[in-house]
């Protein structure tokens, strides 16, 4: 490895990664991992997996799916869809989007609301240590309490404790039919009052949120509820049939109308925004942003995760009251989980080649 | 033993111990099947079943906050005024403990649906060994909640725990399909997940199980004639319960049922569990002693893996039961035997090491949901390489330092960690020398 900081290597095996790993280590050098082609950092090395793309395994039979983590969502949508499954995660873009990634940061989707977090929907890993080591942790079975659950402590680690080099992802039928209904609100605590009273029917769903501002085409709003419902068809026609008569006024979505809803409140923030996330709960959120709106002084964006109590905020640019009170909704790590985690990194990395001066997610 | 009622007594049992150096040991009810709760290095056995307070139930945000003694089933029966339901649910329900459930990362049948304990945990209050509170789930930080959950009290004692409420199901209906034998009824079981039914449990049972609970007070009803009988609970939403209903008893004719039966009230239903919930019971009648095993296969992998414990148990001349939560291809080969006789339960744990090996072998894990306490930490360093070892002796010295938590479970490393690389490099080796 001659390569050194602000520069980018991308090895094409795992024991390519061990061997940069391992080098790193010995050296003291400092590493970034990404996804991408482009160095990440100025001030360490990235190492892109981008080329660790390989499919290991589609076990339809067993609903699992194992890959290198450089393979992309995209990949994996399409080779789950030949066999009607599909992953919980929730369809963003998919292109630019690696399996290591999104295992390494876990962003949540609307769709935990049905399948849970990231965490859940990941089996296996394997893992390059600081050491340059292979660890493997988990495995390709849905249920195992064998060792430490490795698979949930990487999961959403930021690269931290290891390099994700391979994952088993849990797949999951996909639905007989979807069914994607909003309503539209004057506050935030109306709509997701509204998303509540949805979240009552029998039928399914796989994404329950408000939403309001910027992340509301013009012309609607302020505020609106959405549902995406999933089942057989009588279970979505009850569904519609029950929405409308607690609710009033209730938009049917078509399948376009409908795919491009969700990826507009999933994708909201896109480059240029600054975009700031709390976990809060669903008795919870509209306090919450009605809080984070009267600190803000410019138009912002707003998508309340009913169905996971997350809350989603957008602003153009960065505001320094907004983060002051995004802080002061956030609960912070106490001192004795710090003391653990950094304990714990000291011992895997001593010389801090994944884990120093990472910020958390 | 000590018999704490306060988070704070359990701080201070924990501070006193570490003062002591002793070790200590949590124990819920004892109902764990792979000697999580016992305590085989000596020291204090901190028993949290008297801390029994459901402290909170919210509705809307659908969780609920207890203190580690509440019995699983009693948190079910309190949420149920809401329309709510804590999911989890191990064969011992009526008498397990929360905190034993989240330090073994308790199943059940329906966490083919559900999941298990580790998916419905939201935060955690735990007491370290040097009397720490650590409280997890809530912050933005490295996920330690994670490592705690099935951790099995080796890193510390939970006080609290924040858990997530399911809704009831609108409709729940519960199937019994009878096979000629365990390889049909394996079949039927792969087709179904192929086939992609959202089933909440999937559960098989053989011939001389349905023996065992048909001649008990557990009597199910189950065809005494069959080889294997599949129990199989849908529910959801009426329509789609019905969708699957019908798509399940296709795949069940198509398979080669011998009968098919679905339960038409709540007193059906309830027949058809208790010969299932009742079976490890029921297996008393067959010998004085019995070995619960717990090993977990692909689901495509379940034959083989029934067909191959069939004949390891013959060849060691014992008689085995299998039950199954076969929706997970979680495995549960019950080794009937009279532990008087010290050449049978030695056949019984020849017998144990090779199907733990088959399943490996397969693809498979050591252990679904029982844990792997001093049951099988012997044989974990067949499951992973010398990396992951390293990383999870890292994990419980940078918690735990002292090695006061509940040592020799999970790995056997009853020591301090400044010697475990040595130990658990010795272990492998016997291991794999005995191989």
């Amino acid at each position: 490895m001659s390569a050194a900081a602000g520069e980018i290597v991308a090895p094409e095996s795992e024991s390519e990664v061990r061997a940069i790993v391992a080098e790193a280590a010995a050296n003291g050098t400092r590493l970034a991992v990404s996804g991408g082609v482009e160095p990440v950092a100025e001030d360490r090395l990235t190492l892109s997996l981008a080329a660790l793309d390989e499919v290991v395994e589609h076990a339809a039979g067993d609903q699992t799916f194992t890959c290198a983590a450089g393979c992309r969502l995209a990949t994996l949508d399409a080779a789950a869809a030949t066999r009607r499954q599909r992953i919980g995660l929730e369809p963003s873009v998919r292109h630019l989007t690696t399996v290591g990634g999104t295992v390494a940061g876990a962003r949540e989707g609307f769709i935990a609301a049905r399948f849970g977090p990231v965490r859940d929907q990941v089996l296996g890993l394997r893992v390059v240590t600081p050491a340059g080591e292979l660890a493997t942790f988990g495995g390709r079975v849905v249920k195992n309490v064998t060792g430490y659950d490795g698979v949930r402590l990487f999961t959403g680690s930021r690269g931290r404790l290891g390099i994700i080099t391979q994952t088993t992802l849990r797949l999951r039928p996909v639905p007989v039919a979807t069914l994607t209904l909003v309503v539209e609100r004057g506050s935030a605590a109306e709509a997701v009052d509204a998303a509540l009273r949805l979240r009552t029917a029998p039928t399914s769903h796989s994404g329950l949120v408000a939403a309001g501002g910027t992340a509301v085409a013009d012309g609607h709003g302020p505020w609106l509820a959405a549902v995406r419902y999933e089942g057989s068809d009588g279970a979505l026609d009850d569904a519609a049939r029950g929405a409308r008569s607690t609710l009033g006024e209730v938009h049917v979505l078509d399948e376009d109308d409908a795919l491009e809803q969700w990826r507009g409140l999933t994708d909201l923030g896109a480059a240029g925004s600054w975009v700031t996330r709390i976990r809060s709960r669903p008795s919870r959120l509209a306090l919450d942003v009605e809080h984070l709106e009267a600190t803000a002084k410019a138009p912002t964006g707003c998508v309340l995760d009913v169905g996971t109590g997350g809350l989603t905020f957008v602003l153009p640019e960065p505001c320094d009251a907004v983060a002051a009170a995004v802080a002061e909704l956030s609960p912070a790590a106490g001192a004795a989980n710090d003391v653990i985690t950094r304990r714990l990194t000291e011992r895997l990395d001593p010389a801090g080649i994944l884990s120093a001066g990472v910020a958390p997610a | 033993m000590a018999l704490p009622r306060t988070r704070e007594e359990v701080a201070a049992i924990a501070r006193l111990c570490c003062a002591a150096g002793a070790p200590m040991t949590p124990r819920g009810a004892g109902t764990g099947l792979s000697g999580g709760a016992l305590p085989v290095a000596g020291g204090l056995l901190v028993d949290t079943s008297g801390m029994k307070r459901i402290v909170s139930i919210d509705a809307v945000d659908r969780v609920a906050v207890v203190e580690p003694g509440v019995v699983n089933a009693e948190l079910s029966l309190a949420a149920a005024e809401h329309d709510l339901f804590y999911a989890p649910d191990p064969s011992s329900q009526r008498v397990c403990t929360l905190g034993g459930n989240v330090a073994e990362n308790a199943g059940g049948p329906h966490g083919l649906k559900y999941g298990s304990t580790a998916g419905h945990v939201l935060a955690l209050e735990v007491v370290t060994e040097d009397g720490e509170f650590l409280r997890l789930g809530e912050d933005d930080g490295l996920d330690l909640m994670a490592a705690f959950v099935g951790s099995e009290g080796t890193l510390g004692i939970v006080t609290r725990a924040t858990l997530r409420l399911t809704p009831i199901p609108a409709t729940v209906a519960t199937l019994l399909g009878s096979f000629p034998d365990l390889a049909h009824a394996c079949r039927a079981v792969s087709a179904m997940i192929a086939a992609g039914i959202d089933a909440a449990a999937i559960e098989l049972l053989d011939d001389l199980t349905i023996a065992a609970v048909e001649a008990s007070v557990f009597a199910a009803g189950y065809p005494r004639d069959a080889g294997a009988v599949l129990l199989v609970e849908l529910d959801g939403h009426p329509a789609d319960v019905e969708h699957d209903r019908g798509r399940t008893a296709e795949i069940f004719e198509r398979h080669g049922a011998l009968s098919f039966e679905a339960a038409q009230d709540d007193a059906a239903r309830a027949r058809l569990w208790r010969g299932r919930k009742g079976a490890f019971g029921a297996m008393g009648r067959v010998a004085p002693d019995i070995y619960v095993m717990d090993c977990v296969v692909p689901r495509t992998r379940l034959e083989e893996a029934i067909a191959g414990t069939v004949e390891i148990c013959a060849r060691h001349d014992l008689r085995l039961a299998n039950l199954a939560h076969a929706g997970d291809g979680n495995l549960h080969p019950n080794l009937s035997y009279d532990g008087r006789d010290p050449g049978e339960l030695a056949r019984v744990l020849a017998a144990c090491g090779e199907i733990v090996r088959l399943c490996l072998d397969l693809g498979g894990s050591l252990t679904g949901e029982h844990g792997v306490g001093v049951e099988k930490s012997e044989y974990i360093a067949l499951v992973f390489p010398p990396a992951t070892l390293r990383f999870f002796e890292h994990l419980r010295a940078a918690v735990a330092p002292a090695g006061l938590m509940n040592p020799g479970k999970v790995l056997p490393t009853p020591r301090a960690c400044a010697e475990v690389g040595g130990s658990m490099r010795r272990v492998r080796d016997r291991v794999l020398e005995v191989e």
